[in-house]
């Protein structure tokens, strides 16, 4: 399984979000590293399709990500996201669930199963107007797993958890990442430090590192650290 | 259709059949590939469709393995004569025992309606009935084995 | 059925878990997944309108009966001025996801957010389309004007409601649209009262071709910027 982004650029109005991108993903969790306005979201709404390129060709094993079977498979979880005012937590999921092609019963079972790994049941009936920030967050994490994902896209997804949360959702991740795509959007490198086997640092449009990163190439951080300021 | 949810829902129907959990794995995957290369187009009966297809590579394994007891050219095959129902700890339960009386068509009715909660029209599909018998006999099964149920408390 | 005797069924017919279901399941070519239907798209989103919707659409139709019934001269012209809001429903539904935020969440499903859309609208539309039908058939009873005039007198409102609402959707974004599209239903609605209440030419049959003329290229326009709208959702969200 293989994600190809293939020089893709996307220009707004005078300004030059992506330039002449390319890179590949494979199974593993890929750490995608970055200033905010470095491109990073636009980058990621490009490879959900939502977004289309000015130039350039995105595909999954020759799938292009306009297909419907492309997002039957994909999962996403943008950096901000909303919810119709009168849902709760579990209308929600049971919503998303039906626009990603799950019966009612799939979806039921489905939204049992991620409430409960995410450590929502509890709040699962009460609306989401009362979700503390970390609670939204979760959902929306619940949200982008809802229909088994081969890739996921999760765009600063640790946004508003606290480190006991982090580290929960570090582990559901790194499990998630053993057989699928993971792309991984921050600016924490914490979040990623352990878990990311490969690397892409982004800065200005452009890719100016991309690799594996092991522990013997020193901290992450400090990389990071060095390369952005 | 959920092909992950719907994998073991035709997996434990052909165990329940063949009593062998690689074999039941095998005829399931066997299932899916005839399913997905006969191109079945037809939305709604496409579980029906998957049942069937399960059903006769079940009854294929039957022909293939039988000692040949039949007399007759065009008489079904005997399927085992033990009811399939895995005995816990050597023990059959009450309610296993009464439901090993029943007929196989009352077996598979009881396996699809409530190990894989299939909807009714699925099933009344598969076995030819009306839905009307179908709840008369779902009814007259309740009340059978609700006599042979021992209720273990934790 | 109780649930003891239900869970002891199915532990009679538990089975040792598979081994080799995620390897097998990898395998399947996702070239054979079925494509959606736009009958399942509209199954699946009728539950999510908007309650509000169907509400006021129904009181719509109540208040247009009302006025059929009172035998009113001027019945066509009251009953016209009530039609945008019809199609004010149908406008404030199918801007919910980009009100809510929710626009970025439902584009990346397996449904894309087009279909999501356009199946509301045609759901909501089509109900229209009945309720406008039923109001044309019943004042033509009355048989002042001939029965394409009658129509072009109920729905030309509704038309130019509904263009106006979704030129103002695709050129503008946030909070303001519904107040505007309020906004304008409300101000075609009340031109209509007025003129009936004043007996303006312009309402008189003499000018009916006109009615019948704008009624034709309005629908020829709705949808030819319906398309426009489809197609440039993704850059509207996005800027």
């Amino acid at each position: 399984m293989e994600l190809k982004v293939d020089r893709v650029t996307k220009q707004y109005k005078n300004k030059i979000a992506v330039d002449r991108l390319s890179f590949c993903l494979t199974p593993g969790i890929t750490g995608l590293l970055g200033a905010n306005g470095a491109g990073k979201t636009t980058m990621l709404r490009m490879i959900c399709g939502i977004l289309t390129p000015d130039s350039g060709e995105i595909s999954l094993d020759g799938i292009s990500v306009k297909d419907e079977r492309y997002r039957n498979i994909l999962g996403y979880l943008p950096q901000d996201f909303g919810y119709y005012p009168e849902f709760t937590g579990a209308d929600f999921l049971l919503y998303l669930s039906a626009l990603k092609g799950l019966d009612k019963p799939a979806a039921k079972q489905r939204t049992e199963e991620l409430l409960d790994m995410v450590g929502l049941s509890d709040a699962a009936k009460k609306k989401i107007k009362n979700y503390s920030g970390g609670m939204k967050q979760r959902l929306g994490i619940a949200q982008a797993l809802l229909n088994k994902p081969k890739v996921l896209i999760l765009d600063e997804p640790t946004a508003g958890l606290d480190p006991k949360e982090r580290v929960r959702f570090r582990e559901l991740i790194a499990d998630i990442g053993k057989e699928n795509i993971v792309l991984l959007s921050t600016h924490i490198v914490s979040d990623i430090e352990h878990i990311a086997d490969f690397i892409l640092m982004m800065r200005e449009g452009r890719i100016i590192r991309q690799g594996i990163w092991e522990e013997k190439n020193g901290n992450l951080e400090d990389f990071y650290m060095k390369e952005f300021s | 259709m959920d092909y992950d949810v719907q994998y073991d829902k035709i997996y434990r129907y052909c165990y329940y059949k063949v009593k062998d959990k690689n074999l039941a794995e095998e005829i399931t995957q066997e299932t899916f590939l005839h399913f997905l290369d006969s191109g079945y187009r037809e939305q709604g009966k496409s579980l029906q469709y998957l049942y069937t297809i399960a059903r006769n590579l079940c009854v294929d394994h039957f022909r293939r393995n039988t000692n040949n007891k039949q007399i007759l050219l065009n008489e079904e095959p005997e399927e085992p004569a033990d009811s399939g129902f895995e005995e816990e700890f050597g023990i059959k339960s009450d309610l296993q025992k009464a439901m090993s009386v029943l007929s196989e068509e009352d077996r598979e009715i009881l396996l699809l309606k409530y190990a894989n909660d299939e909807k009714d029209t699925v099933i009344c599909g598969l076995f030819g009935i009306s839905r009307f018998s179908l709840y008369r006999r779902l009814h007259r099964l309740q009340k059978l084995l609700r006599k042979h149920l021992i209720v273990y408390s934790s | 059925m109780d649930k003891e005797l239900k869970m002891a069924i199915c532990r009679a017919y538990e089975a040792p878990l598979p081994g080799r279901k995620e390897e097998f399941l990898q395998k399947i070519p996702q070239n054979s997944m079925q494509k959606s239907s736009l009958y399942e798209i509209i199954c699946s989103q009728i539950g999510y309108i908007h309650k509000g919707a169907w509400f006021s659409a129904t009181a719509i139709f109540g208040a247009i009966l009302y006025f059929l019934s009172q035998q009113e001269p001027n019945t066509v012209f009251l009953c016209s001025a009530l039609t945008p809001f019809l199609a004010l429903g149908v406008l404030i539904e199918s801007g919910r996801s980009q009100r809510y935020n929710m626009a970025e969440l439902e584009s990346a499903t397996k449904y894309s957010l087009r279909s999501t859309i356009f199946s509301k609208m045609l759901i909501l539309g089509i109900f229209d389309l009945i309720v406008l039908l039923l109001i044309i058939s019943l004042t033509q009873l009355q048989k002042r004007y001939g029965l394409l005039l009658t129509a072009a007198y109920i729905l030309l409102p509704y038309l130019l409601t509904m263009w106006l609402g979704l030129m103002i959707e695709r050129t503008s974004f946030g909070r303001e649209i519904p107040y505007s599209v309020m906004g304008i239903s409300t101000l075609i609605s009340v031109l209509m009262f007025i003129s009936t209440g004043t007996n303006i030419i312009i309402l008189k049959p003499d000018y009916g071709i006109w009615w019948e003329f704008g009624t034709f290229i309005l629908i020829a326009e709705i949808i030819l910027s319906g398309q426009k709208r489809m197609d440039q959702l993704e850059e509207s969200i996005w800027n």
